[in-house]
């Protein structure tokens, strides 16, 4: 099984964890563009997107999961999935509250995305898990991030 | 004093939750309860509804219709003769009450049997990033207004039930109907301007909202039905003025092709949508490049309002 992160800036600990454990880990990183991303945050839209192009083709290199930790991310891997990608994992590490539900464009899109069609939710730690069940009603398991055993079983779970 | 709260709900689940949330923290001592109508399925209803603590509580009941068989004036409807209350309150799935709404409507309410009270409707604080947006939708009301609309206002059961609810054959507008007919029977309005709700702001795609917009096309009958909408229209005949300065526009450009001083006609709209965004120059230039996109929505608006006018023969633009 070919395991892709996404790359959040916090996947390092995990990659490492299930190469321990014997997986085929890649971190799949695209940054944004600051230019693009200036511009979409004036005209309102949540961020960073500009990077989703990137990474959406990044995937393409031949995954059977893609293993998500924000939502534009888990959307970018939608997409890819619909290209004929493999499963979707959506890890959220965000304590979501009614503030940072739908205050920019594309925000609860991609959110009720991640959590409503991914093939696997995980909460990363418990107040993550009463705030998705309080905002989108979703009762998502809480994962540890850095127990790579668990996490394969959350894959399992995916497939 | 029962209150019930009435919410119809379609296509938007995710905000009626945050809206059940809203209620939750409600601040009247009252008894009170929500109904919700909606056409969710099963798994969404069990999801949203169900499991939610006002359900735990005794306080969430909810009513599920056939999809597709619905429409605001029909949940509504269900909604109010399903009540336990003596007093009615209605708001939608796409709003956030601050948690004193509830309590301060009530505290407005002299005559329980005659009295509607109309709180105050703002866009949403949390989502004003959105304002940013080409296309959007939002509400402000500051009461008393002419309209009594449904996201924040109190019914008492005995009036909805003189008046016999809301006018189904409404697709839109069924509210308003109900002000009007409300108002001719004499009803006393009271203004609550502490009872707040914000009001979502939601935006979307060009096709969207000249999707979200064409409801409007059946405004035609409200004024069919009630003359004296035409009282607050533009010209009689007007929805608003961006309307009037687009049927100008057109009629203008449709001209010029034998009087270019016909383009005139168009100047008031080119003008109005400069000035959409405020006066700096960004959003002279924001306003300018959003200039296509929303004179096709306008258009769009009107056109459709031009069909409604001749469906329900009546001329509403």
């Amino acid at each position: 099984m070919r395991i892709a992160l996404l790359d959040d800036g916090g996947v390092d600990a995990l990659a490492d964890a299930l190469r321990a454990a014997g997986c085929d880990v890649a971190v799949v990183r695209a940054p944004p563009v600051a230019a693009a991303e200036a511009l979409l945050s004036r005209r309102g839209f949540t961020g960073p997107l500009s990077h989703v192009p990137v990474l959406v083709a990044r995937l393409r290199a031949g995954f059977d999961v893609a293993h998500a930790f924000t939502a534009v991310d888990a959307a970018a891997a939608q997409a890819w999935r619909r290209l004929g990608g493999g499963r979707v994992v959506f890890t959220c590490r965000e304590t979501l509250d009614r503030s940072g539900v739908a205050d920019r464009r594309l925000r609860l899109a991609t959110l009720s995305r991640a959590v409503e069609r991914s093939d696997a939710v995980a909460a990363a730690s418990e107040p993550v898990r009463a705030s998705l069940l309080r905002w989108l009603a979703v009762d998502a398991p809480v994962v540890d991030p850095g127990d790579a055993a668990a996490q394969l079983r959350l894959y399992a779970a995916a497939g | 004093m029962w209150v019930t709260v009435v919410v119809p709900s379609h296509g938007r689940h995710l905000r009626l939750l945050w809206l059940l949330n809203a209620l939750a923290e409600q601040t009247l001592a009252a008894p009170w309860e929500v109904v919700v109508v909606h056409d969710y399925g099963a798994d969404v209803a069990e999801r949203i509804l169900d499991r939610h603590p006002l359900a735990g509580d005794g306080r969430l009941r909810h009513v599920a219709i056939e999809p597709g068989t619905g429409s605001p004036a029909r949940q509504r409807n269900i909604g109010w003769r399903a009540a336990r209350g003596r007093l009615v309150a209605f708001t939608d799935d796409d709003c956030r009450p601050e948690p004193e709404w509830l309590d301060r409507l009530v505290a407005s309410v002299r005559d329980p049997d005659a009295d509607v009270v109309q709180g105050l409707t703002r866009p949403d604080g949390l989502e004003h990033h959105l304002l940013a947006a080409p296309h959007f939708r939002t509400l402000l009301t500051d009461p008393p207004g002419p309209y009594f609309q449904t996201c924040n206002i109190i019914y008492p059961r005995a009036l909805l039930e003189r008046l016999g609810g809301f006018d189904e054959r409404a697709i839109s507008g069924e509210d308003v109907g109900l002000a009007f007919r409300a108002r001719s029977a004499g009803t006393h309005v009271v203004a609550a301007r502490r009872a707040i709700v914000n009001h979502a702001v939601e935006s979307h795609t060009l096709p969207g909202m000249v999707r979200e917009n064409l409801k409007w096309r059946h405004l035609a009958y409200l004024v069919k039905r009630h003359p004296e909408v035409r009282d607050d229209l533009v010209l009689r005949v007007f929805w608003n003025r961006d309307h009037l300065a687009m049927t100008a526009a057109v009629a203008g450009l449709a001209a010029a092709r034998r009087d270019r001083r016909a383009l005139a006609l168009a100047a008031p709209y080119a003008l109005r949508a400069a000035g959409r965004r405020g006066g700096g120059p960004r959003a002279r230039v924001t306003a300018l490049a959003e200039l296509p996109g929303q004179s096709v929505r306008q258009l769009a608006e009107v056109a459709g309002m031009a069909a409604g006018s001749v469906r329900h023969r009546t001329l509403l633009l």
